[in-house]
């Protein structure tokens, strides 16, 4: 779904040192502003786990936000 | 029993499947089991269920077999859309032509707060089949307050996910998704289209974690992502329990309290809303079928009535629910069904 509104599903961003994965979140939605509506509603995992969003990033982190699938009438 | 359902044969390579044996096919054959929502993923989930030979399965679910469905409802037929027939129903009959051997029931009702203690207690696993979040933290609230595993699996587009709950031991919907997603938020079937082959990914997923629940006592504590269209698939830990969670931290049930009067709710995929009176009432079919039928064509079967309402249909079943096809105003569906079936 995230994907869709980027047009991409995977990529690498530069963070500075400290930097959280919300604060990643909120360069995304700089790009793309569309985003922005997801925050509230996902799930952050970082290394294929699932955390916090003040969790603190290293270099080489993956990081997926998952909003929650429904498949009907919400 | 008739011979072909005789245990030895027909288990035997699910018995050679060295997790399982003779002690865990033992295990799937006590077992009894509600799959919630007999749609795409109950379908295919009640299909591979009923197969391995699990002792009872109940299905429920409140609507009715449509055309549309059948690109991904495996255990429906034309012949069930023509005739209107609940899918309850239809997978009901479909199941038991499977496997005589399994105590298969199925249910033409909506699960609510109401009713799920009644339909749900004495079961050991709940299947989410649903189609909406409000049932699936009713489904939640339920089966943490009562201790019983549930597996939620849910799909959109090419897109899906799957993950099984031992209420305490692993994190509940509600310690991943503490508040129910307002209204708009998350893409439905609606508007993003559904495909048949991601329904059995997360079915599939959903029915080994059932099995390797009856036979291990445990789930595999990931959560299932698939995109079957990108094959991208991603398993993420689910890692403990919330602390903070309202559900199983905190006790906080609000899903399964009372609730009174009508409910009207948008149905998933179609332009028709359901109204449900709470608690249910027992309609007498046969008459309202009578008098209605003075000014409208009205089509019957031995579960519901459907009645052309001008532009409007309206499927009228015992339980006293009626869907509403034509509209998607809610206070709108209220009207007609005031008007036509009463209050």
């Amino acid at each position: 779904m995230l994907s869709e509104v980027a047009g991409e599903s995977t990529l690498e961003l530069e963070l500075e040192e400290g930097e959280t994965a919300r604060d990643l979140f909120r360069k995304l939605t700089r790009r793309w502003p569309e985003l922005d509506r997801y925050q509230a509603i996902c799930r952050v995992a970082v290394n294929e786990q699932y955390g916090s969003w003040e969790r603190v990033l290293k270099t080489g982190d993956e990081v997926a936000f998952f909003p929650p699938v429904s498949g009907g009438a919400r | 029993m008739s011979d072909v359902s005789g245990k030895q044969n027909r288990y035997s390579r699910q018995v050679l499947f060295p997790a399982i044996g003779e002690a865990g096919q033992e295990k799937i054959s006590r077992s009894r089991i509600v799959v919630v929502g007999c749609g795409a993923l109950g379908s295919v989930s009640s299909e591979m269920l009923v197969r391995a030979g699990v002792g009872y399965l109940r299905v429920i679910d409140r609507d009715f077999v449509e055309l549309n469905n059948l690109q991904r409802q495996s255990l429906f037929t034309e012949s069930d859309a023509d005739q209107t027939i609940p899918k309850a129903i239809a997978a009901q009959k479909a199941l038991r032509r499977i496997n005589s051997g399994v105590s298969v029931e199925g249910l033409v009702q909506d699960l609510t707060a109401d009713s799920i203690a009644d339909v749900c207690d004495g079961f050991d696993l709940l299947v989410d089949g649903t189609d909406n979040f409000e049932t699936r933290y009713l489904i939640n609230d339920f089966a943490v307050q009562r201790g019983i595993p549930w597996v939620y699996g849910a799909a959109l587009g090419s897109y899906g996910v799957c993950l099984g709950i031992e209420p305490r031991k692993s994190p509940c919907i509600r310690c991943l998704f503490p508040d129910l997603p307002p209204r708009g938020s998350v893409e439905t079937c609606d508007t993003a289209g559904i495909l048949s082959s991601v329904i059995h990914v997360v079915s599939a997923t959903q029915v080994s974690q059932v099995l390797r629940f009856l036979v291990e006592g445990r789930f595999s504590s990931r959560m299932l992502h698939v995109d079957v269209w990108k094959d991208e698939w991603r398993s993420i830990a689910a890692g403990q329990p919330d602390a903070t969670c309202p559900c199983c931290a905190k006790e906080q049930f609000e899903f399964l309290a009372g609730e009174q009067g009508t409910f009207v709710t948008q149905l998933c995929g179609r332009d028709a809303v359901q109204v449900r009176p709470s608690p249910s009432v027992s309609l007498d079919l046969h008459e309202i079928g009578e008098r209605l039928r003075r000014s409208f064509e009205v089509r019957s079967n031995p579960y519901l009535i459907r009645v052309q309402i001008d532009e409007l249909e309206m499927v009228l079943f015992a339980d006293g629910r009626a869907v509403i096809k034509g509209l998607s105003d809610l206070s709108a569906a209220r009207a007609v069904y005031a008007k036509y079936v009463g209050n």
